[in-house]
């Protein structure tokens, strides 16, 4: 499998290489230095607890989709295969966000540190930036769902009102988040950056609608999927079916929260030490489990196939 | 031949109830790897061995007893 992908597992072993060169040779920033009363090998060892579990997740989250990728191309040419193909290059999406976003944000946080003035443009950047590989991400696992569910019996249900009408008012909580962030255009006491550095109506109609949208599909995505295997015969199929949308769900969730969060960065910014440290470990624990349902569902298809 | 052909179909029918979509190509896989045959060549006295391959690598696949001893039973009722 890895033989197979040679050049994928490269560029993770660049993209690990570069975090970890990244964290432990930036300097890190005096006023974190001081807010939390730790010195630079400190915040360099405590950098370190939180990069090593992130490419662990990264690295779970390659051998994830180099599973499904395997399992498609055993499939290729049967009539689920087509469906599969589409799945897992959103997996793919989703998998190579991880280190690109990681990696985006470091190297304009390192570069808007030295250069204070570019930091609006780069803070726009980086958005634009996570939204450009996450839509086609979502899109792609979305379009391999409605291929699947064409292939059983019986009319795919919409989103059931209960979802469709949660998904509105989270929308509608999520819209007040962003415009009641502090540090919507600037830094605050406890955001060292702002968010956004744009006029509302442009963070609605470019960021925020778009997320809005590449988010419903996920749900969509992982709510077919499901209903897919709910639908389709074979008991040992569709286990392993549920692993896979539990693992998109998981997916979806994941990148939610880490939009919230984002949005909360001034509240969590008064945090102490400890408690900031919780906060990321909770978060790298809910990325990390959409990734492993992922990668279970995804062997045991291949087991299926006798692989 | 025919009658074979209309074999295979059962064995298949049968695993799709446990394999869904790749029922077809589990059992194609185990007659052409382990019995060396083509998929349509199988006969009734291909069953046992063919069961032995399949309970084997449906064990790799599941971790309840109970679904691959139904499915020997229902396979078994076809030799």
């Amino acid at each position: 499998m890895l033989r197979n992908n040679k050049w994928l597992v490269s560029l993770f072993a660049v993209f690990i290489i570069i975090y970890v060169a990244q964290s432990l040779l930036h300097e890190p920033p005096h006023a974190t230095l001081e807010k939390f009363h730790i010195t630079a090998t400190q915040f360099k060892l405590l950098l370190l607890t939180i990069v090593v579990p992130y490419i662990l997740i990264w690295i779970v989250g390659l051998f994830g989709y180099l599973h499904l990728k395997s399992y498609v191309e055993i499939i290729r040419g049967s009539k689920d295969g087509e469906a599969f193909n589409s799945i897992s290059k959103g997996v793919l999406g989703f998998v190579l966000w991880l280190p690109l976003s990681a990696l985006a944000a470091a190297f304009a946080e390192q570069y808007y540190t030295a250069h204070p003035e570019s930091t609006a443009s780069l803070i726009r950047a980086v958005n634009y930036f996570n939204l450009l590989v996450l839509i086609p991400a979502f899109y792609l696992a979305y379009r391999g769902s409605v291929k699947l569910t064409a292939l059983v019996k019986g009319k795919t249900q919409a989103l059931p009102l209960s979802i469709s009408m949660a998904y509105i008012a989270f929308s509608a909580l999520y819209v007040m988040l962003v415009l009641d962030d502090p540090a919507i255009n600037g830094p605050t006491n406890t955001a060292t950056v702002g968010t956004y550095y744009q006029p509302d109506w442009l963070i609605i109609t470019t960021i925020v609608i778009p997320r809005l949208l590449m988010w419903l599909l996920g749900v969509r995505a992982a709510r077919y999927i499901y209903e897919y295997s709910k639908r389709v015969k074979g008991m040992l199929y569709r286990d392993a079916l549920k692993h896979l949308a539990q693992g998109l769900s998981g997916i979806l969730l994941s990148v939610i929260v880490l939009r919230v969060y984002q949005s909360l960065s001034s509240q969590v910014g008064r945090l102490s030490l400890g408690a900031l440290l919780v906060v990321i470990y909770i978060l790298l624990l809910v990325i990390s489990i959409g990734f492993i349902y992922i990668a279970k569902g995804a062997k045991n298809l291949r087991k299926l196939e006798g692989a | 031949m025919v009658k074979s052909h209309a074999l295979y179909n059962d064995i298949t029918k049968i695993s799709e109830d446990y394999f869904g979509p790749a029922a077809p190509r589990f059992v194609s896989r185990i007659i052409t790897n382990h019995l060396g045959k083509r998929p349509e060549d199988v006969t009734h006295k291909d069953v046992p061995e063919l069961l032995t391959w399949m309970k084997l690598t449906m064990a790799m696949v599941t971790d309840k007893p109970e679904v691959v001893r139904e499915f020997a039973g229902r396979i078994n009722e076809l030799s």
